[in-house]
């Protein structure tokens, strides 16, 4: 079992680790083909985290 | 168009902070700006690339006066100018119409130069007397039969409530036609506050530059009540002004936000408002009395309740009535956005109005506020180099976690919610407080930082 403080902790050492290893930024499309399609996952990296 | 929303929206809320990076392209911008100009009622987010909406949908009632002539036929004769004293003595209820939902929007409607808007919508109506739409109903107009008569009414219209003279121009000068016997005030204040449920609106002043990184940090208190009145009665019968809002003021809400880590209140140089145009800090006769003290520069009012002071009275004075001082309170300031969608760029029901956009690291805490002027609580969302910077330092500021966080891009392509609304301590997921995903969502590079 973790407190809040704990895990608020632990999850700044961890994010402080992997931050820059992971895509931040998404982009929202209008085009028409941007209509129900699945996500695609590109150029990211999962993180330790995920 | 691909959108994230929450369908169950958020609880109500009348104070917040929100952190988010964003990005607009340039084609977004001219798109959203070439927006046809349309004749009559803008249409909803008209010339705004929304970034996040939410809110149930509120609507305002159209009100359609009913003139009359107090002094004879509603049409004069073709070449008969007078007698005419049209006044409107009463409204009749028309058709509703949908009003902006509460956005923080991109408004390009100058396309050199667009800037952040917040629309924060409430569903709570104001009250209050004498705030517009006064006339005098009963008013009564004999017209002269002499010139003897009419330097009797001459005199009689510097006695303040007796009335007031009419005149209308001839090809040989003005001609007095008749004169007005004031007999009353009629108040329709009521009827304009109940047909629009209240609102406030700041367009901000810092233009947006197309495809870089911003960052927005907004922080607002709605919760304060809204008075604000005229100015008193003076001896003579023009009405008068104040010199700044705030000296009409007693109450008022509050904004704080920086834009790419720089903090924005008061005015410009140019006397343009930040918090404007609703600003408490706004110069309402600045030209008579050049230098006069502003007002707090966060402070913000509803439209109708900036209206009362900005206006004074001496724009609703008729003739040499004695007017009672205009007074509005509005004490119920939330935001009704439970069972509402909550939605990024915009929900479902305003599709038709997203861009393309970036975006990245969305934190939002509701019941708080934040002051951006102080730097260090900048720092727990931009580092000094202009980089976003882990939301454990945003946590350890504001003393929680977000109730709503998209954090790493393939949370934000899953529209998972990992703010405390979507998730559990445990991580367990909160399905009421996730986000619905339409359309493709995809990442983008380059990550977010200021400049880029």
């Amino acid at each position: 079992m973790v407190t809040n403080r704990g895990l608020a902790l632990d999850l700044l050492t961890r994010v402080r680790n992997i931050h820059w290893n992971v895509g931040l930024a998404v982009e929202f499309g209008n085009k028409a083909e941007d209509a129900p399609k699945p996500a695609v996952l590109t150029g990211v990296t999962k993180s330790s985290k995920e | 168009m691909s959108y994230l929303q929450i369908v169950a929206g958020v609880p109500d809320f009348s104070k917040t902070v929100i952190s988010l990076w964003f990005r607009v392209p340039k084609v977004s911008m001219m798109a959203a700006a070439a927006q046809p100009y349309p004749q009559g009622r803008l249409p909803i987010l008209h010339r705004c690339i929304p970034l996040l909406t939410f809110g149930r949908p509120q609507q305002e009632t159209e009100l359609i006066p009913n003139w009359v002539n107090l002094c004879g036929p509603l049409v004069a004769p073709p070449g008969d100018p007078g007698p005419r004293c049209l006044s409107i003595v009463s409204y009749n209820a028309g058709q509703k119409f949908d009003l902006d939902p509460c956005y923080i929007a991109l408004d390009c409607t100058d396309a050199a130069s667009p800037v952040l808007a917040f629309n924060l919508q409430t569903q709570n109506f104001a009250s209050g007397t004498l705030v517009d739409g006064i006339n005098d109903a009963a008013a009564t107009s004999p017209q002269p039969t002499s010139q003897e008569q009419i330097n009797e009414w001459a005199a009689l219209a510097k006695v303040r409530g007796s009335g007031w003279l009419d005149q209308r121009g001839t090809a040989s000068g003005f001609v007095y036609r008749h004169f007005v016997n004031a007999t009353g005030i009629l108040n329709l204040s009521h009827n304009l506050l109940e047909a629009a449920p209240e609102l406030f609106y700041v367009k901000t002043v810092h233009p947006i530059t197309p495809d870089r990184w911003h960052h927005l940090l907004l922080s607002f208190d709605i919760s304060i009540p809204v008075v604000t009145y005229g100015p008193p009665p003076t001896n003579d019968h023009h009405g008068t002004d104040w010199d700044n809002v705030s000296q009409g003021t007693s109450s008022f809400a509050k904004m704080w936000y920086a834009i790419d880590d720089v903090d924005y209140r008061g005015r410009t140089a140019e006397d343009e408002y930040h918090l404007g145009p609703y600003s408490v800090d706004h110069d309402s006769n600045r030209s008579s009395n050049p230098g006069s003290k502003g007002g707090d520069p966060n402070g913000i009012l509803t439209k109708a309740g900036w209206e009362v002071p900005f206006y004074g009275t001496s724009g609703t004075t008729r003739g040499n009535q004695i007017m009672p001082v205009p007074a509005y309170q509005f004490g119920e300031g939330e935001l009704p956005s439970h069972d509402a969608n909550f939605g990024l760029p915009a929900s479902t029901a305003y599709v038709e109005n997203i861009y393309r956009v970036e975006m990245a690291e969305l934190q939002m805490w509701t019941g708080i506020v934040l002051d951006t002027g102080i730097v260090k609580n900048r720092r727990g969302f931009v580092d000094a180099g202009g980089k976003p910077v882990p939301p454990a330092e945003a946590e350890k500021l504001l003393g929680r976690k977000p109730e709503v966080m998209l954090h790493y891009s393939s949370k934000w392509k899953e529209g998972l919610n990992t703010g405390t609304r979507g998730m559990n301590i445990d991580e367990t997921v909160l399905p009421a407080g996730q986000f619905k995903r339409t359309g493709g969502i995809e990442a983008y590079k380059p990550e977010p930082q200021l400049g880029v």
